[in-house]
């Protein structure tokens, strides 16, 4: 079932329930709220561990980037990567938020050390905020302008090598 | 002048102490099904936190919980104890007798929900963090033993709770894509 209806006569507060495929873990599922709580600016998200279920409650822009971010991050490992570098999302105009958000899959930082390691680089450099790695996808998931965002691809392309 | 100030000062004190405030009642209810201490006391945490009743106790050795409130708050306690205190295996009630409308108050209803495929109790503690993080519902209490959450709140965050409920409660490994509302 897919589809968003708002809740009572208002667009700002609709609820989701999204079902994890490939997420296992409860460890992972936390990490996947953990990251949309900081990426989405959502307070009201939780995970069931039973069911695989994530819930949310939000406003119509922070539902599809939900809606995006667990379409990205729900993927067995070896699907996420390496073969895409990385995929973008652009927010709708708010001139409180950053409007970029980008998940980068490095193709040679295997470990979540080096991958913790390349985030602090990335985070002090472009003083972006909003800044979350994901390890069950070995993924690195930002949030901010476009020229941060660009110089975050920057420095990651310059430390992804063999 | 000075006359008629005192005759309506003494009939407008008169009212108010004529206003007899809704006094408190003593209640005794007898447990029939419920045996265990632990089971005894969810019932007890229950008629505290939804009911809104701070005297209440519950004697063990008599099979007894006593409670003194409100004749608004004792027809709540009344309606949660008699939903709780029911055989193990007995269906849930009719579903039109899990809500239950606060008295005085046009907008605000107790409810209760049986989850029939989580298993207590870790899960059951899950759903109600649930409900507290997403709907914002403070007065939410389970009742492990019949896998029954209650809860106290608007219409509107019953209707989203009587949503929410189902999409929880499945079995693991058989929901798939996702739900709006």
């Amino acid at each position: 079932m897919k589809g968003i209806a708002p809740r009572s006569g208002t667009t700002n507060n609709i609820m989701r329930v999204f079902y994890l495929r490939h997420t296992e873990t409860p460890q992972a599922m936390q990490e996947m709220v953990n990251l949309i709580r900081s990426l989405g600016e959502v307070q009201r998200v939780v995970v069931v561990n039973g069911p695989k279920a994530l819930i949310l409650r939000g406003s119509a822009d922070q539902s599809a980037l939900v809606d995006w971010l667990v379409q990205q991050l729900d993927k067995p490992p070896a699907a996420a990567s390496p073969n895409t570098t990385a995929v973008a999302y652009q927010m709708a105009a708010d001139p409180y938020s950053p409007p970029v958000v980008r998940l980068f899959y490095p193709s040679h930082i295997d470990s979540p050390q080096t991958l913790q390691e390349v985030f602090n680089m990335v985070r002090a450099a472009t003083k972006i905020q909003r800044s979350v790695s994901y390890t069950p996808t070995n993924a690195l998931a930002l949030r901010g302008t476009g020229d941060q965002i660009a110089r975050a691809e920057q420095i990651l392309q310059e430390r992804d090598k063999p | 002048m000075r006359v008629q100030a005192l005759v309506l000062a003494t009939l407008i004190a008169g009212s108010a102490f004529g206003q007899s405030p809704d006094q408190n009642i003593n209640r005794v209810f007898h447990f029939t099904h419920t045996q265990a201490p632990q089971s005894r006391q969810e019932i007890l945490n229950m008629i505290r936190a939804i009911a809104e009743i701070q005297n209440a106790t519950v004697d063990n050795s008599a099979g007894i919980l006593a409670v003194s409130g409100t004749s608004g708050q004792i027809a709540m306690a009344e309606w949660l104890f008699y939903n709780m205190d029911r055989p193990a295996n007995a269906a849930p009630p009719d579903p039109g007798a899990l809500q239950f409308t606060v008295a005085g108050a046009s907008n605000e209803v107790a409810r209760i929900f049986y989850l029939t495929n989580t298993p207590p109790p870790q899960a059951v503690q899950e759903a109600i963090n649930a409900i507290r993080a997403v709907i914002e519902i403070q007065r939410v209490v389970a009742y492990n033993a019949s896998k029954a959450i209650a809860m106290r709140g608007t219409v509107e965050q019953m209707a989203a709770v009587q949503w929410l409920t189902p999409l929880m409660d499945k079995p693991a490994g058989q929901p798939t894509g996702t739900n709006s509302r």
